[in-house]
């Protein structure tokens, strides 16, 4: 909807203040985009896609921006390769240097690793971080990938049934404080007891069958298995819930419950 | 826009599926003028059977304008199917392949991308007519050599002469690129509700075959709205091989065919700027 290609209900998109609709043209020379997967030209090669898409930016861009953009995103050496030969990470990254290639202010990327191995989301997350930091790009990514996102953002905005829930910093959303560890353990009347008898009761949440939870920050884990050992309870694990993952299963189930 | 329109041509003649068409029409008409070497007596014996008891008819027949003549009867069908596999392709294969989204992300503007994609159908269209002119006639006048024209009709028979000849062609030739490009323009219209080339194609085809035989029942029905079937005028240009010229007629199809490839064009223009572009 941001990139014009589905048309809103009802209400306008305004990009740093100026209304979509009135200067398409104009705010589309300034944004790049990659919308769920890199599409492009099978049968073409890299630079042949590449040059194209740089054609249809309208900004005169040289041979000299294009083979730039190759070597950032670390395609060179294979330009001359036919897409339909790429992996999917090559495809993305390809996809990464058309949607940047004529210099935009803004990038949207819409699930930017988006099939990629565990090797190729390591290298699409360094690239995202490298074109924030390196060059100066406002990059704005739509995921479901909470951990990924929790990596790579400095804001966050969560919708949730089309509709906007919670926005801001990271650092303000994200309290590690609130981060929950699970701890894997026979729940029994005596532990529950001598738990409420601790200083650890502050941090529980309602235990779930087989495990004890903990609301607190991931610092206090070695001093709570300590505890735990001391008091003889076997412990069968202890696993730290990313605390953006927490934080939005959290407020999405407030959502719920409140609906 | 013209650099939008070198776009959509790079795309066109880089994909090997485009030369297919070329490929196709060299090999029918390839096989055509095989067979009119080989047989091209005993076919023209059998064709002149009803007149050759009251005609003495002497010369070089069998010649490369008859010949040509010939291949483009039997073509009536394939270059409209052949237009179609890439005009059909023009939006659906985009949006099958998922470039469309990545296309309207840039600053083009949705009309503009229907205008170019049809002037880039129709430069094709051209170009499939001007290689159908090259293998069908130049090819068989080559191979046959030149003649007075036989123009054999269901009531009638028409003699041309050898140099009365090649301006009809040119005509004929013109006038065919005006009937594909309503061709071109029905399947990009079928192309923006697809999301894969292959539907645009067949129901481009599945119209032309139904409005074709519809056209040609000898029905008082069907005779009520052949007049406004572009089918019907889609075999106008055979009117440039009669003695005398029927302008009316071919001035007259020439309007219906640009009024449907208006029609296609503006229909398509219109859905398109409204489409949620999802693939």
């Amino acid at each position: 909807m941001i990139l014009g290609l589905i048309y809103p209900d009802s209400g306008r998109i305004f990009i740093n203040g100026t209304e979509f609709n009135n200067s398409r043209r104009y705010l589309l020379r300034n944004i790049g985009g990659i919308i769920e997967r890199p599409d492009m030209y099978g049968y073409l090669s890299a630079y042949e896609n590449l040059k194209i898409f740089a054609a249809l930016s309208d900004k005169g861009i040289k041979a000299a921006r294009l083979q730039e953009v190759l070597d950032i995103v670390g395609l060179t050496g294979r330009e001359k390769d036919k897409v339909k030969a790429y992996s999917q990470g090559m495809k993305q990254r390809l996809g990464i240097a058309i949607a940047m290639v004529h210099q935009p202010d803004l990038l949207i990327l819409d699930e930017p690793t988006n099939g990629l191995d565990p090797q190729g989301i390591a290298e699409m997350r360094a690239l995202i971080q490298s074109l924030s930091k390196d060059h100066g790009k406002t990059i704005l990514i739509s995921s479901h990938l909470l951990h990924e996102v929790e990596q790579v953002a400095t804001s966050i905005l969560i919708i949730h049934k089309g509709r906007k829930i919670s926005d801001g910093p990271v650092s303000q959303l994200l309290d590690p404080d609130k981060t929950l560890i699970e701890v894997s353990t026979p729940i029994s009347d005596r532990l529950m007891a001598m738990l409420r008898e601790t200083t650890w009761a502050q941090y529980m949440e309602p235990a779930q069958p087989g495990l004890l939870v903990f609301k607190m920050n991931p610092s206090h884990v070695p001093a709570l298995n300590k505890w735990l050992v001391e008091k003889e309870i076997n412990v069968y694990g202890i696993n730290t819930k990313h605390s953006f993952e927490s934080y939005f299963l959290s407020i999405t189930d407030d959502t719920i419950t409140q609906n | 826009m013209i650099q939008l329109l070198r776009i959509e041509l790079f795309k066109i003649f880089k994909r090997p599926r485009t030369y297919i068409s070329f490929g196709i029409v060299t090999a029918i008409t390839s096989i055509i003028q095989l067979a009119m070497l080989s047989d091209g007596k005993s076919f023209l014996a059998f064709g002149l059977q009803g007149i050759v008891d009251q005609f003495d008819i002497r010369g070089n027949i069998m010649n490369g304008y008859l010949v040509a003549f010939i291949i483009l009867q039997s073509l009536l069908i394939h270059i409209p199917l052949l237009v179609a596999l890439v005009a059909g392709d023009s939006f659906a294969g985009e949006a099958n392949a998922g470039t469309l989204r990545l296309i309207l992300t840039k600053p083009v503007t949705r009309p503009q991308l229907v205008i170019v994609k049809f002037i880039s159908s129709f430069i094709y269209t051209v170009l499939l007519i001007v290689w159908l002119a090259i293998v069908a006639l130049f090819l068989s006048l080559l191979l046959f050599g030149p003649g007075d024209m036989i123009n054999l009709k269901s009531d009638a028979f028409v003699l041309l002469l050898r140099d009365d000849i090649m301006w009809r062609y040119a005509a004929a030739f013109a006038f065919s690129t005006l009937a594909m490009t309503t061709i071109a323009s029905l399947s990009i219209f079928l192309s923006v509700f697809a999301d894969n080339s292959i539907g645009p194609i067949i129901s481009t085809m599945g119209i032309v075959v139904v409005l074709t035989i519809l056209s040609n029942l000898q029905l008082p029905f069907f005779n009520l709205i052949k007049p406004y079937l572009f089918t019907t005028h889609m075999i106008g240009w055979k009117g440039f091989f009669d003695d005398p010229l029927p302008y009316k007629a071919i001035g007259r199809s020439s309007v219906v065919l640009g009024a449907y490839t208006l029609f296609f064009l503006t229909a398509t223009i219109i859905y398109f700027n409204k489409k949620d572009i999802k693939s």
